[in-house]
């Protein structure tokens, strides 16, 4: 299989994919109590019957069900979400708000658990069954089994209230002017809790796969030739080890994503971190499911984007990509 | 000629829980400068135990050096550190391995490989090292050494990959070249073509080399000095036509009797009967995944319009190498894989591949190729044996009856219904596996590869067993094999294919003495130790 | 005695963590015993701390005894665990096995469906499930096991793919055996292994979803989960810190122990993939 062929048909995948959501999604709100322009503006009867009226017409209620998906579809291929029936306002402008909160506190969990997982799991699985293995597979499985809601408010008991060192809620102090220096040093300050809670979950993850990954590859036939060529141990571990197995790591580190923004919903809920993860906890409560909706889609968009970026990077990083298919 | 590996008294101990204490025990041996030592040996005889201990490549968590010296250039070297051993392979001990496919990183370009086992000596500057790659790649016969350099081992063919390893393990001249198995992955053909390449390699550097293999054949074609190995401890050793010829250790007699003679014994011209089973112009694309926006799919042809008869009685064996498509029709004739062009004909009736009608399933049954995966291993044997018959409607008792025939008639006990098939070895699992295809009372019996996977003592009572069994029920046969030796033993007739296509179909007699076409003539002349054939045919006459 | 003690110096992990498991389900079943009644009657005074006499966990701001609120949120978490496994682990390997045999078209479609599955963000899909269809204890249920068969499915089909090729199933095959009774009597057992290891180790990933999901406010009022106890916990959790910490210190044990055994059977049954290295 040639590498163009490989990542169109990623590229294909991507696309059905999102189709998939709105498809689920439309199934949804047919599912759900209720028509589905109610179940969009609220409780039913919450919202003004105007707007429901428009809802009802906006979506095509009156035509068949194959026409109400294709005006779906339709509407969310132009990223029309509609109006969120709480703020008046456009539900993708609330979400473009939201979002760079969102994956500055996703991302940084992500380098960090990334990083720490692949560091911490080659080490153990270069000392396997040695004493530091033994506690670095400990801290994994500890982190492994912590709910993640539960290791941020033990995080605030811990380091805000009792220690009193680290903010536990929101994202800046509020009110302060201030340079940007001191902006961002404030929002630094405020990250490091809740990128850490979500970080050292991700972190056990990575740890328990990278060190098997490593265990597979120090196995290998290839690793004794370039020993038996007499490489340097340095060398042997850089260029046959982890280039190897790092290769699978690629491709699951990517399908955690999802996961990963999934896992912020709880995060900033905790934190009252001020993104979108918090905004569809306040969707939920609200019962404004249009909203909720739409970061469903937005958030399995972002994922998918991110699964191309990894399809991409695993062509550049592997010559066989037909072990990839 | 002075030695320059001297080992002595080398004992290597088994982790704790091990079937046996010592992986090597007490052994004494020496390499010669400039020669070329077989180490001859069964699976577990550890022969490659002792390669690896002699380049310092013992697992370190498995296996250690107990006692003994291994002397290298007249320095000790068992128990030097991991740093000094680094030293030595690579610049002083070249390696080459069994599997060139897994023994190289598939994730940097060929020439990358070769320049680091350079690079790791001081090759000399960048420049330098580019050169001696090129110059590598030539030595060892890489086709189109520029653009090879640049490529994947995926992209490579087997051969190639094992050159690539030749060349990384000579790139240093180093004094001693161990092979362990290089040829035992490869097509016969290749492992010519490699075993010269070895052979020229060791006049051109004058290196000595260690060469590990089962093969006698092998070791007749380039071996100095033998040295015979079972169960760890050294058996024989001695000049390689001596050991041949004359072997003094009823061990090495027997091997060496158990090696397949070429010569077809003048088959016993038997009428072959009427044609049982008549293949018409067979032919079979392997599609690649065609791609959407592609109006073809590419593909590989592994058949290509094949003919074949076999007649009632009659033994053919379908030899080729891989890729030939020789496993491809032996899976159309069981009905386990279908067909895309052509017939196939059994006694009289149309077969149709997978679709078959159950009924007419039992008439052809199948011996596979690996007694460790043929078996069901969550089953007992008599559940292995007896499923297929009770499904085709045999009674339990009758079933079971049959069943205790047959292992007896296989030669094991029949109290070995009762266990699962990790209690026997490799030779007693494929007498089961045989036992399973005659429970159905086969008319036609397709083995692939039956003995490829077994120790050559193993394989001789094999063959034995099927041609008895084939003989007393009067079973026709196709018996695939790669192996002309294997073919040249059990055949009637041996039908030769390459490519998809059949290139020879004749008596075994005529096509191992007079091949009509190219391809059989070089696959005959790359049979490992044909000349050691002549000398072998010469003292059989004379003893009888 | 002594095989206990022998396995336990080999995977003192695992067997502590069966210990644990044992502890928690017999806390589960005996709830009604141990602390007979409604749980969330008023039973002492409020915001009793821990190891206050009578109520070992303390009480939350309505006096409600949290040990009892323990016991029984134990049965609703491990019933919904085990319900959703079973579920997932039924309709994953039903996929996955159907894929790896029959391949070909069959294969893809069932893959793009479960990749599908894989790809978007499960827990917010989970949530999303929830809060639309209105929260019940089926529709939780339901929710976490969409998300969770895939795993199964890919593990199943992977494990398959390997088995259909090898030399014991073509055997049956040119036997005459049926399609079914090849997939049932020769595939399927030897899937069995991987199987229950993965579903073990699923097991304690739904609890943290189904906690999860209870946690922000989903969960069903008349099956009150050690989520759901988490959660009504938060509102005040500076102040009775307990109230959240100590149904948290019950997941956490509970999906630990799931953990510590599920790589014990791992090592157990499926020696030859994790015989080196170290880990209990």
């Amino acid at each position: 299989m040639d590498r163009l062929g490989f990542l169109t048909g990623r590229a294909a995948r991507a696309v059905l994919i999102l189709f998939g959501v709105i498809v689920l999604n439309f199934v949804l709100l047919r599912l759900a109590p209720g028509d589905a322009a109610s179940v969009l503006a609220g409780d039913q009867g919450a919202a003004d019957p105007a707007f429901v009226a428009e809802l009802r017409h906006d979506l095509g209620l009156d035509r068949s069900v194959p026409e109400q998906l294709w005006i779906y579809t339709k509407s969310l291929a132009r990223l029309d979400f509609g109006q969120s029936y709480r703020d008046q306002r456009p539900v993708l402008d609330i979400i473009a708000e939201r979002l760079p909160a969102t994956l500055l506190l996703t991302l940084t969990a992500f380098g960090f658990a990334l990083a720490a997982g692949i560091a911490l799991g080659s080490i153990a699985a270069r000392h396997a069954g040695s004493l530091l293995d033994t506690v670095l597979t400990g801290i994994s499985v500890m982190f492994f089994a912590m709910p993640l809601f539960w290791t941020g408010l033990m995080a605030i008991l811990l380091f805000s209230v009792w220690l009193n060192w680290l903010p536990s809620y929101g994202m800046q102090r509020v009110g302060e002017g201030g340079s940007d220096v001191s902006l961002v040093a404030d929002v630094a300050v405020h990250l490091i809790l809740p990128a850490l809670t979500l970080g050292l979950f991700y972190m056990a993850i990575y740890m328990r796969v990278t060190r098997a990954s490593v265990l597979d590859v120090l196995d290998r036939d290839f690793v004794r030739t370039a020993r038996a060529k007499g490489l340097k141990p340095g060398l042997i571990w850089r260029q046959h080890v982890l280039r190897n197995a790092l290769l699978p790591i690629i491709t699951f580190a990517s399908l955690q994503a999802g996961q990963l923004i999934g896992g912020s919903i709880l995060i900033e809920t905790v934190f009252a971190w001020p993104g979108v993860g918090r905004l569809a906890f306040d969707a939920l409560m609200q019962r404004d499911y249009n909203l909720l909706l739409a970061i469903f889609f937005i958030t399995s968009a972002i994922v998918v984007v991110i699964n191309l970026v990894a399809d991409f990077l695993y062509v550049a990083a592997d010559p066989r990509i037909e072990l990839g298919a | 000629m002075s030695a320059l590996v001297e080992i002595d008294g080398l004992s290597i101990a088994l982790p704790d829980h091990a079937d046996r204490a010592l992986a090597v025990e007490d052994v004494s041996l020496r390499i010669d400068r400039g020669e070329v030592l077989c180490l001859v040996g069964e699976s577990g005889s550890g022969k490659s135990v002792l390669a690896a201990a002699i380049a310092g490549l013992l697992p370190a968590k498995q296996l250690r050096v107990a006692a003994g010296a291994i002397r290298f250039d007249g320095r000790d070297i068992a128990g030097i550190s991991e740093a000094s051993f680094r030293l030595l392979r690579g610049k002083r001990i070249g390696f080459i391995f069994q599997e060139p496919m897994s023994a190289l990183n598939p994730v940097l370009t060929i020439g990358r490989q070769i320049e680091e086992a350079l690079a790791a000596h001081d090759g000399g500057d960048r420049k330098a090292r580019a050169a001696r790659v090129l110059e590598l790649a030539r030595a060892t016969r890489l086709p189109d050494p520029e653009t090879i350099i640049h490529r994947y081992p995926h992209q490579l063919s087997g051969g190639q990959r094992q050159r690539v390893m030749i060349a990384m393990a000579i790139s240093n001249d180093p004094d001693l070249l161990i092979a362990d198995e290089p040829t035992t992955a490869l097509d016969v053909t290749t492992q010519a073509e490699i075993l010269r390449l070895i052979l020229e390699i060791r006049e051109r550097l004058g290196l000595a080399i260690l060469f590990i293999t089962h093969d006698f054949g092998v070791v007749a074609d380039i071996a100095d000095r033998v040295v015979v190995m079972k169960e760890g401890r050294v058996v024989e050793a001695g000049r390689a036509h001596d050991v041949l010829d004359a072997p003094s250790q009823p061990y090495t007699r027997r091997l060496i009797e158990a090696v397949p003679v070429l010569h077809a014994s003048a088959t016993d011209e038997q009428d072959a009967g009427d044609p049982f089973l008549v293949v018409r112009g067979l032919t079979k694309t392997y599609r690649d995944r065609r791609a959407p926006w592609r109006r073809q799919a590419s593909g590989t042809r592994a058949l290509d319009g094949v003919d074949l008869t076999i007649g009632r009685g009659e033994t053919v064996a379908l030899v080729g190498e891989s890729g030939s498509g020789k496993t491809t029709l032996g899976q159309c004739v069981v009905g386990l894989s279908d067909w895309d062009e052509g017939s196939l004909r059994f006694d009289g009736r149309d077969l149709a591949g997978t679709t078959r009608e159950r009924t007419l399933r039992p008439r052809i049954q199948m011996v596979f190729q690996d007694p460790f995966a043929s078996l069901n291993p969550r089953h007992r044997v008599r559940r292995i044996l007896t499923e297929a018959a009770i499904v085709n409607g045999l009674s339990y008792e009758r079933a079971e009856e049959r069943m205790s025939r047959l292992l007896v008639r296989v030669g094991l006990d029949p109290g070995a219904a009762d266990r699962f098939p990790h209690a026997f070895s490799g030779g007693q699992r494929q007498r089961i596996g045989l036992a399973r295809a005659l429970m159905l009372e086969p008319d036609l019996l397709v083995a692939d590869e039956p003995v490829s996977a077994l120790d050559v003592s193993i394989q001789a009572q094999i063959l034995d067993l099927l041609a008895e069994i084939k003989r007393d029920l009067g079973l026709s046969m196709l018996f695939i094999t790669h192996d002309l030796r294997v073919a040249s033993v059990i055949a009637d007739r041996i039908v030769v294919m390459q490519s998809g296509k059949i290139v020879e179909d004749g008596p075994a007699e005529q096509v191992l003495t007079r091949p009509g076409s190219d391809y059989a003539r070089a696959l005959l002349a790359a049979v490992p130790g044909l000349s050691w054939e002549r000398s072998r045919e010469q003292i059989r006459t004379a003893a009888e | 005695m002594a095989l206990l003690r022998s396995s336990f110096l080999r995977h003192p992990g695992a067997v502590a963590g069966a210990l644990i498991l044992i502890a928690i389900l017999l806390m589960a079943i005996f709830a009604g015993i141990l602390f007979p009644g409604d749980p969330w009657r008023m039973v002492a005074r409020p915001n009793l701390p821990p190891f206050s006499p009578g109520h070992l966990f303390g009480t939350d701001m309505l006096g409600r005894d949290l040990a009892a609120g323990i016991a029984h949120g134990a049965q609703v978490t491990l019933l919904i665990a085990l319900a959703v496994t079973m579920l997932a682990v039924a309709f994953g390997t039903a996929i996955g096995a159907v894929a790896g045999y029959f391949g070909g078209w069959v294969d893809d479609v069932a893959m793009r469906f479960t990749e599908f599955f894989q790809t978007i963000p499960s827990f917010l899909l989970t949530v999303v499930i929830v809060a639309i269809i209105a929260p019940s204890l089926t529709s939780i249920i339901l929710a976490i096991a969409i998300v969770s068969w895939p795993q199964i499915a890919r593990l199943v089909r992977a494990e398959v793919l390997s088995l259909v090729n090898q030399d014991f199933v073509r055997a049956a095959r040119v036997g005459g055996l049926s399609s079914a009774r090849i997939i049932w009597g020769h595939i399927l057992p030897n899937v069995l292994s991987p199987v229950i290891v993965a579903a073990s180790l699923m097991t304690a990933t739904v609890i943290l979803i189904e906690s999860g999901i209870s946690f922000l406010g989903l969960g069903n009022r008349d099956f009150v989960s050690w989520g759901y106890l988490l959660g009504t916990g938060r509102t005040a959790f500076r102040v009775n810190w307990w109230l959240s910490t100590i149904p948290g210190l019950a997941i956490f044990l509970t999906v630990l122990s799931l953990n510590l055994v599920g790589d014990g059977l791992n090592h157990w049954l499926n020696p030859r993939n994790s015989n080196r290295g170290g880990r209990a």
